[in-house]
């Protein structure tokens, strides 16, 4: 299942030969690459965090990291591998963030002695399949992500997530009975 | 639910549309940071000398330590033969063999003597005479050896054992 494309496959080079270029100051080069592959990182934020305004923070992180480091690309890996890698540790940064602003919000609510409002979260997933990705810790899902929606193979995944290939197994393994029971309980609700 | 349903299930995840503005934005950011990159860190062609200087080294590390497992494993065998042609020089040679060419000369003199003496002890009889250890000694007690004079048909093997027993002299 393979559902994320560059934007454009129209352009000819490689990204090898762009990123060479990018490296040499060509800063078409560089806007070549950000057209490329900014829905490919976008989406998968987006899947990896749930969040669309997290995919629209992620999303720009990642291309500013890869412009910030892109002396220290090599091209033994595939560029594509490695904003792969940047989204990935952009995505756990943002979700570190998330959770000390959450315990931050909740000590201010209990200190507060006034009354408090409800604000709806309009950035909750109401989708039944990103409620039930977003049931599963974030390794899990994060291994789900790369290797159902971005096509990756177990052992790229692992590269993508710095783990060995056969954790990407082992957590594709134990989220898949997870996802089926929080689905098909979904399907039963609906 | 099977794996094919669950991919199939998966598919179906709606992702919002990237808002223009934030992807123009974030274009801005990005080539900001990429103007402002820091340079020269990993330029393909810098710090070439220094690469190659490295890689130099570690292919000389590399060549040592394979040259130093020879060595210690060409000691070994070396070694290894040593003791072991060692080990079969003391399990086999008789001690006898030890000593100095004319030493042996003498030991084979007594030995030959010892063996006449015996012949004509036991003539007809002497199958064969057979040593052990160093520092022959014979004592025959005639009486005895009248009183135990085999038959002459029995064959008969002598053992002289080199050195003293315990109790005799």
């Amino acid at each position: 299942m393979r559902m994320a494309a560059p934007e454009t496959e129209s352009s000819d080079v490689n990204d090898e030969e762009l990123v060479a270029r990018a490296q040499r100051d060509d800063h078409e080069a560089f806007r070549e690459l950000f057209d490329r592959y900014y829905s490919m990182i976008y989406s998968y934020a987006y899947r990896a965090s749930l969040d669309s305004a997290g995919a629209q923070d992620i999303a720009p992180e990642t291309f500013i990291k890869a412009a910030r480091n892109l002396e220290t690309f090599r091209s033994e890996a595939s560029f594509k591998a490695w904003l792969y890698r940047i989204a990935t540790n952009a995505t756990r940064d943002w979700h570190r963030e998330r959770a000390r602003q959450g315990r931050l919000s909740q000590a201010v609510t209990e200190s507060w002695d006034g009354e408090t409002a409800v604000i709806p979260n309009d950035a909750a997933p109401t989708d039944r399949v990103a409620e039930a990705l977003q049931a599963l810790p974030e390794d899990l899902r994060l291994a789900i992500v790369l290797v159902y929606y971005e096509g990756l193979t177990h052992s790229a995944a692992g590269r993508v997530l710095g783990c060995a290939e056969t954790t990407v197994s082992w957590c594709i393994f134990r989220a898949k009975p997870q996802l089926k029971t929080l689905l098909s309980r979904k399907e039963a609700q609906s | 639910m099977n794996d094919k349903t669950l991919k199939e299930t998966l598919s179906r995840l709606t992702i919002p549309p990237a808002d223009a503005t934030a992807r123009g934005r974030a274009l801005v950011r990005a080539e900001i940071a990429y103007v402002n990159r820091p340079k020269g860190v990993g330029f393909p062609f810098e710090n070439a000398g220094r690469q190659a200087a490295m890689a130099d080294h570690a292919k000389w590390e590399g060549g040592l330590r394979t040259r130093t497992i020879a060595l210690v494993c060409l000691a070994a065998v070396v070694l290894s033969c040593f003791l072991f042609f060692q080990a079969r020089r003391m399990g086999h040679e008789p001690i006898v063999g030890t000593g100095t060419p004319s030493q042996q000369d003498q030991l084979d003199a007594r030995d030959a003597k010892l063996l006449a003496e015996m012949g004509a002890l036991f003539r007809g009889q002497l199958e064969a005479v057979i040593s052990q250890g160093a520092d022959l000694s014979l004592d025959l007690d005639p009486a005895a050896s009248a009183a135990t004079t085999p038959a002459p048909q029995q064959p008969l093997a002598v053992i002289l054992r080199r050195g003293k027993p315990p109790g005799i002299g």
